[in-house]
């Protein structure tokens, strides 16, 4: 498993040129068949459709976005803002309240709610992973076993237990369910920093050993330089999973003043009723930000994914 | 050396592990005369209590987390809890307050209830909409692998939808099928398909079907990243020879679709399905944010989740409780049971070799 898993990581870092280069020479003097001709038209064809498919629905929201209330409202949809570009749509996100709160204290909430398990839960799970891939102690086998048996427990069923005893202890309408428990770290986390941190060689920990360095310098000194790449792909998932969650925000801070984005946009329909303008603009707010993460950190959005396709 | 001196001796850190583990009767290693060959005494008891404490972190989490409403459920599932009200005010404790055992009562009053069938068929249909996202992603995937021009402007673009939330999907996909002005509709007078005001179709509460298919269009858009990059991945570990020799052969398209590429990408294809399936059967948010607020002919809209979720809030939350773990149960139920015969065919289509 675990040499599947580093041929997969190392494939996806394969560059574009060393993959060209399994294509034998003589394959790419047949270019000029007319038969490949043919096949490549067909092929493009096809991409090119699909990527209209993705595309022209956020084109539409984007266009929509800035159109005047009389242009929205008209039956026939304009592909371009013939009465030109209006920022009424987007005034009104950041001005007025949906119901508890705006999207600026939303987008606020969100990081809030976010940002501190993320962080805290990755370097937790960092922990366990490091002891289970670099210490040696007794019941490491079943500790590990008994990790990965807590990923089969269905979350379904210990959504409403969940619910009752956050609302006796009175966590219900606080952030805190959302929070607390992602800071303790996560099994599949765990399972993924481990197998990276296995390629770790181990004689250069020794090596740091002799030289008096504990565990914890040790961790954080050099697991965690050398394992950025392994951090950064799992932190982008995760920060993208919490920013776009809904339903944990829509059960436990829903309606009050912690509300996270995603839950006060789901509001703005009603409040902009018809309106859709306004709507999209909302739409395109609370699309942003994960787009801008995403295009910064692509390639370790791909990694994470794609080795994580490998459990 | 100097470093690792206490190993020959008692130290405070051989006497903490002694207490942590009391094994050491039994002969551990720690404590036996030290053997220069062995690298394993380099390291001391201090490892063992690290080893513990760092990865024991997530597992205490889930004792708290997970284990207690684990246990819990069995409890509110075997019990009803009528005048339950759940989000009260805070000051005032109420649980436990009446409790009826019932024993599986809560189970057969979900099965006994049409709508919860409903939620099933409505979920299956999510679960339909997957395979048809796998074999779209599948397709593209074919295709992405023959080009090379603007191949990384098309697997940045394709995966865009994965990292969108639910909600604004949701809104995007509200307003293109909306019913006066939407997108669809407009496209439909434009080409002079509606004639009167009265031609004019609410793609979401005009039939059952139609909101479907409105359902089917915006899973087919959100749910293909993910299995695109996947599948793109595992293609790039076909050796392109192979491909050259079976046309060498006069192997048609379709002969090499399943005796090269669907092998070399079977078990990719099986984890998609795996993930997909469970997924999908716990769908609930685009249906939520899509539906609250209309009335759906036939109850289309109630998925599994949604169906538990409109449970636990009955009556402003709280005396359902028993029904709603009751579904959850059964969920779990019914995920175990789609992934075990999903593993069980597996063993007839996955190849795992090279």
């Amino acid at each position: 498993m675990n040499d599947e898993m580093k041929t997969a990581v190392a494939e996806v870092r394969m560059t574009e040129g060393e993959r060209e280069g399994q294509t034998p020479r003589k394959i790419r003097s047949m270019k000029s068949n007319p038969v490949n001709i043919t096949k490549k038209v067909f092929e493009y064809f096809f991409l090119v459709l699909f990527l209209l498919w993705i595309l022209v629905p956020f084109y539409i929201v984007l266009v929509t976005s800035f159109k005047t209330d009389a242009e929205v409202n008209q039956t026939i949809f304009t592909w371009f803002p013939t009465q030109g570009f209006y920022f009424e749509g987007y005034k009104s996100v950041f001005e007025e309240h949906y119901g508890y709160i705006n999207v600026m204290r939303g987008f606020v909430n969100t990081l809030w709610i976010v940002l501190p398990p993320t962080i805290l839960g990755l370097l937790t799970s960092a922990f366990s992973a490091y002891a289970f891939a670099k210490l040696k102690f007794r019941g490491k086998n079943i500790l590990f076993a008994l990790l990965l048996a807590t990923m089969m427990v269905p979350g379904m069923v210990t959504l409403v237990p969940s619910f009752v005893i956050f609302d006796n202890i009175g966590w219900n309408g606080t952030p805190l369910p959302l929070m607390i428990p992602g800071m303790f770290g996560a099994a599949a986390c765990v399972f993924y920093l481990r197998q990276f941190f296995m390629g770790i060689p181990s004689e250069t920990l020794e090596a740091a050993r002799l030289d008096g360095v504990g565990y914890f310098g040790m961790f954080f000194r050099m697991m965690l330089p050398l394992s950025v790449p392994a951090l950064i792909a799992q932190g982008v998932l995760g920060f993208v999973g919490g920013y776009n969650d809904y339903f944990g925000p829509l059960l436990y801070v829903s309606g009050t003043q912690f509300e996270t984005l995603q839950v006060a946009l789901s509001s703005s329909v009603d409040k902009y009723d018809g309106e859709w303008n306004k709507v999209m603009a909302t739409t395109v707010v609370a699309l942003i930000p994960t787009i801008i993460v995403y295009l910064v950190a692509q390639r370790y959005f791909i990694e994470g994914i794609a080795v994580s396709g490998l459990k | 050396m100097s470093d690792f001196s206490h190993e020959n001796g008692v130290t405070p850190e051989n006497g903490f592990a002694l207490q942590e583990g009391g094994e050491a009767p039994l002969g551990e290693p720690t404590f036996s005369p030290p053997l220069p060959e062995k690298k394993k005494l380099h390291w001391t008891n201090k490892e063992e209590v690290m080893g513990w404490a760092f990865s024991c972190i997530p597992l205490i989490g889930f004792l708290i987390f997970g284990l207690i409403p684990l246990v819990m459920s069995f409890y509110i599932t075997l019990n009803q809890f009528p005048g339950l009200k759940l989000v009260s005010d805070y000051s005032n404790p109420y649980f436990p307050q009446i409790v009826e055992f019932v024993g599986l009562k809560n189970f057969g009053t979900v099965l006994k209830d049409p709508e919860f069938w409903q939620s099933i068929l409505n979920t299956l249909f999510v679960v339909f909409t997957t395979f048809v996202c796998i074999a779209v992603s599948v397709f593209i995937s074919i295709m992405l692998y023959q080009v090379k021009r603007f191949k990384k402007l098309f697997q940045t673009v394709f995966f865009i939808p994965y990292v969108c939330s639910m909600v604004a999907i949701a809104f995007m996909w509200q307003w293109i099928f909306n019913e006066d002005p939407g997108i669809l509709n407009s496209a439909l007078w434009a080409m002079h398909v509606y004639k009167t005001p009265e031609d004019v179709i609410n793609w979401f509460v005009k039939s059952p079907h139609l909101f479907r298919l409105v359902m089917f269009f915006v899973m087919l858009w959100s749910g293909t990243g993910f299995n695109i990059i996947l599948l793109s991945a595992a293609m790039t570990n076909i050796n392109r020879n192979t491909y050259e020799a079976a046309d060498i052969d006069g192997a048609g398209m379709f002969t090499k679709f399943f005796k090269i590429t669907l092998p070399a990408i079977s078990p990719t294809v099986f984890y998609l399905l795996v993930t997909g399936i469970i997924g999908s059967l716990q769908e609930f948010t685009r249906y939520q944010v899509m539906t609250a607020e209309l009335h759906i002919p036939d109850h289309a809209n109630i998925t599994i989740v949604y169906y538990l979720y409109r449970q636990l809030f009955t009556d402003g939350g709280g005396s359902n409780i028993g029904i709603a773990t009751s579904v959850g149960w059964i969920l779990a139920l019914l995920i175990g049971l789609v992934t075990f015969a999903n593993f069980k065919i597996s063993k007839k289509w996955v190849s795992y070799d090279e």
